[in-house]
């Protein structure tokens, strides 16, 4: 190998992502149950830790919320701090709450206080909270709400252009893979679909318009203001979703084929929408060498090996990380912070594999 | 200095790995390739069919209604828009809303189709405006000729039934109603035919009933149990041929009366 590709070769630890002045949105994302949870948890804790200076909000946009779980807190559908973490804070979107939200706010501006009734009776408490549950069961609704949670911090960049969002990087606990994909095209699909209203509300609002006196709070213009508003901010997200140096997906996997199939069947599908994947963390290894007596770990180890060797030649310019598998469950923040460490510096199997028995077991 | 000359460094290689990364995947097949080496690997069933083997989809198309909406909807101006100005700007020459089903159609397209049905070519609505029209001229020709070149002499004479021009059969009144409807089925198959004729060289084709019909193709499949789109405009056709029939009738009523009260 030459010096040139000894130099290029990428390091084995997200040191680029953690230290990086740019980075807005930070997805983690991958098939389930490989550890997205405790690796965005670890990744958020490490930008928390290692920039202090900065604010960070972790969301979580998968429907089976773990971030609670995972911290040893209880998080809701407000941003809320960490504790023991100044910078950093959590936020797990719940789809009947956000719609009530929105329905509120929408009382609110209309100031209205008879047009609360049904509506706010329906999504709330009357008729046994109906459209609220059936609202929330509508699939895609998840990523629905991330997205638009993702708008509003869109939205305050653009207005507060002084003093910019409130976090400065934004990191996702996705769903599984599937839903994570459908969440990344919504601009995409959402700039064609405002595209294709803009061109219907062209033949209908003039009509609209002239009947404006006989129907009240249906505002054509109030509905064109908002759709341009949404269409920016869509394209907006679009931009810089694609744009490297903005945003960055990292895979979660474990070393084992279907894992291995659905992060390159990932990274592919990535590709195809421009989206930067440059960091692939491996977990669950065992590093089943040496004087190991489990013959079921020595087994099982050396079927990983195979599956690294291949994600070592596959993945060639990508940050590949190798976490170990842990005695104990990665959970709360003191377990986190000591998992999260060889994300940034990378874990040997030998000098440190005391983690793997050290984390806490009391909860 | 250094530590600047560090960070250009980082960048430089940053975007050299970036640069190898993109490489690895854009390359002709390389995506199956990848697969294949996988499930290759594992002896596996999995499919090593890629999405970078297939072609890109077409970038959002940037449409500037909605600048002509802003015109429509200014807040500054305050006052309701001139409707006939805005519609001049639309839809062709001689002014005239765009087709609704044609915008909805593009509305299903660009949001990715109609699950289960192919992509028709879009026909432009200049086409569809004289497709529209040429039928309905070919309509009042036809309704012409046969009221005032056929149904009118033909009801004179046969009050007149001393008159030589028509022969027995025609003169018998009691054969009335299956000449009535001999006409009426020549004058609907003339206008099916000019219709079939014109659908082959303009590509488009009209739906019986209108446009109102078209938007039952956006009931979601398996919401009703049957093929609602084709009956609706089965229906629509018989009603349009009966209403043709019954709008031809009442001619001959007011023909009949009008001879019978100026006694001609």
């Amino acid at each position: 190998m030459s010096d040139f590709d000894e130099e290029l070769q990428a390091e084995p630890n997200l040191k680029e992502l953690i230290s990086s002045e740019t980075y807005k949105w930070i997805f983690v994302g991958g098939k389930g149950g490989v550890g997205k949870t405790t690796t965005s948890s670890s990744i958020a804790i490490q930008l928390a830790t290692k920039n202090p200076n900065k604010n960070y909000l972790l969301i979580s946009t998968d429907p089976a919320h773990n971030l609670s779980d995972a911290f040893g807190e209880k998080f809701g559908k407000d941003a809320k701090k960490v504790s023991g973490l100044n910078n950093l804070s959590c936020m797990e979107i719940d789809p009947s709450a956000a719609l009530k939200d929105m329905n509120d706010m929408s009382v609110a501006k209309q100031g209205d206080a008879e047009k609360q009734g049904s509506l706010n009776d329906l999504l709330s408490g009357g008729n046994g909270g109906m459209l609220s549950e059936l609202t929330g069961s509508i699939p895609g609704i998840d990523e629905a709400l991330s997205f638009m949670e993702v708008l509003k911090h869109i939205k305050k960049q653009s207005v507060d252009d002084n003093e910019g969002s409130e976090f400065d990087t934004i990191i996702f606990d996705t769903a599984p893979t599937g839903h994570t994909l459908r969440f990344l095209q919504l601009p995409t699909t959402m700039s064609k679909l405002l595209d294709t209203f803009g061109g219907l509300t062209k033949s209908i609002g003039p009509m609209m318009n002239s009947f404006g006196g006989l129907g009240k709070g249906f505002d054509i213009n109030a509905v064109n203001q908002q759709m341009e508003e949404l269409k920016t901010n869509v394209e907006i997200i679009r931009d810089q979703f694609t744009d490297p140096s903005l945003t960055t997906f990292v895979c979660v996997c474990i070393s084992e084929f279907l894992s291995l199939y659905e992060t390159e069947r990932l990274i592919q599908e990535l590709n195809s929408y421009d989206m930067d994947v440059s960091n692939i963390v491996i977990n669950q290894l065992l590093f089943a060498d040496g004087d190991d007596e489990c013959k079921r770990c020595i087994a099982r180890w050396k079927m990983q090996k195979k599956y690294l060797g291949e994600i070592d030649d596959l993945y060639e310019f990508y940050h590949l990380v190798k976490m170990p598998l842990c005695a104990g469950e990665v959970r709360g923040l003191d377990n986190l912070k000591k998992f999260s460490e060889y994300l940034y510096n990378e874990f040997d199997p030998v000098t440190n594999k005391d983690l793997v028995f050290s984390l806490k077991h009391d909860f | 200095m250094s530590d600047t000359s560090n960070m250009d460094a980082a960048a430089k290689k940053k975007m050299l790995l970036r640069e190898k990364r993109k490489q690895q995947m854009q390359s002709k097949g390389a995506g199956s390739n990848r697969l294949q080496k996988i499930v290759g690997g594992a002896n596996s069933l999995m499919t090593s069919d890629s999405v970078l083997d297939k072609p890109k989809p077409a970038p959002p198309v940037k449409n500037d209604t909605l600048d002509l909406f802003n015109q429509a909807g200014s807040p500054e101006t305050g006052d309701i828009p001139n409707m006939f100005d805005l519609m001049k700007g639309m839809g062709g020459e001689d002014g005239g809303m765009p087709d609704m089903s044609q915008l909805m159609q593009q509305f299903t397209q660009n949001a990715g189709g109609i699950p289960g049905q192919e992509s028709a070519a879009m026909v432009a609505p200049e086409v569809q405006k004289y497709h529209t029209d040429k039928l309905k001229q070919f309509k009042y020709r036809i309704l012409f000729v046969k009221w005032f070149f056929v149904l009118l002499p033909y009801l004179y004479l046969l009050t007149h039934p001393e008159n030589s021009l028509l022969g027995d059969f025609l003169n018998d009144k009691r054969n009335f109603l299956m000449i009535f409807s001999t006409l009426e089925v020549l004058s609907i198959s003339l206008n099916f035919a000019f219709a079939k004729n014109l659908e082959q060289k303009t590509k488009f084709k009209e739906v019986p009933g209108g446009k109102w019909v078209s938007y039952l193709a956006y009931i979601p499949q398996g919401i009703v149990p049957f093929d609602l789109v084709k009956i609706v405009g089965t229906a629509m056709t018989w009603l349009g041929v009966v209403n043709g029939a019954l709008v031809d009738f009442s001619f001959i009523v007011l023909v009949l009366v009008l001879l019978s009260y100026y006694h001609v």
